[in-house]
């Protein structure tokens, strides 16, 4: 039995104000470039992510998924794109190796300084991975499906009882 | 201390505009209202805060004193009002805090 645990100590979410769903994983890579939800270059701090981002070339176990890109626009006209690789994902002492992921080396985000990417735990069939590498090329003719990191674990039998909670 | 009512609004409008929802390339663009919330008619004071529940804290305790074997229990944070909920987590042994997306 798998259980995503979590509080809330306010009463905003009773008022309807939460909306989202999306299912990519993806990281801020470090050396990104940020802009503001214009398009206009901004410093990487402004960005408001709570680290300089993860680093590929610090790892043994990423790996890279070639002539694939990441894109991903979020409905408040956040955007992120960037290259796609498998890397081993922990959470709550679930380990998933060889997950799909998103390494955004551009963004237009707004951060509360503390985050510094996305856990997506809905379905595939909202992944936001391209074939090609070319980001203005993308539509949903050439969007190819993953399975997501609560998907993956399923798959690979490392949860027995596939349930997942939150309780507020 | 005397506070409008609209002091919500600016979290409406707040949460309007941080929708975390995936758009799609082909999707037509999405119509953005620039209407104005009126001032509100009515006002309340702020009386006080409400204390975090010991029975929470006591039940968070207790979740995570459970994480053994095949269970797969992490406490949340919330985050940017509680619009947003993050998780601690390693992405090929860095570490990095995560906005958590359910799909609600």
């Amino acid at each position: 039995m798998s259980f995503f645990a979590t509080h809330s100590t306010t009463q905003l979410p009773n008022l309807g104000l939460r909306f989202e769903f999306s299912s990519d994983t993806w990281v801020i890579e470090k050396g990104f470039k940020c802009s503001n939800l214009t398009g206009f270059p901004e410093s990487p701090t402004e960005c408001g992510f709570g680290t300089s981002g993860y680093s590929p070339k610090k790892s043994k176990t990423y790996t890279s998924f070639p002539d694939r890109n990441f894109n991903i626009e979020y409905g408040d006209g956040e955007y992120l794109t960037g290259t796609v690789g498998f890397e081993t994902v922990s959470v709550g002492g679930l380990t998933v190796p060889k997950q799909e992921f998103g390494l955004v080396n551009k963004a237009a985000w707004v951060g509360d300084g503390v985050n510094s990417g996305l856990l997506g735990l809905c379905f595939p069939n909202l992944t936001s991975v391209y074939t090609g590498t070319n980001a203005s090329d993308d539509t949903s003719a050439n969007n190819e499906p993953y399975k997501p990191f609560f998907f993956s674990a399923v798959k690979d039998k490392l949860v027995s009882k596939p349930c997942g909670l939150t309780y507020s | 201390m005397l506070l409008g009512l609209s002091f919500l609004a600016p979290l409406l409008v707040s949460a309007d505009f941080s929708a975390r929802y995936v758009s799609f390339k082909d999707d037509p663009a999405p119509v953005v209202s620039d209407a104005v919330l009126p001032a509100a008619d009515f006002s309340l004071s702020i009386a006080g805060k409400a204390p975090r529940s010991k029975a929470r804290a006591a039940l968070r305790t207790s979740l995570r004193a459970h994480v053994s074997g095949n269970s797969h229990i992490t406490p949340l944070a919330g985050g940017d009002f509680d619009e947003e909920y993050l998780v601690n987590a390693t992405v090929g042994g860095q570490k990095f805090t995560l906005i958590v997306d359910t799909g609600r």
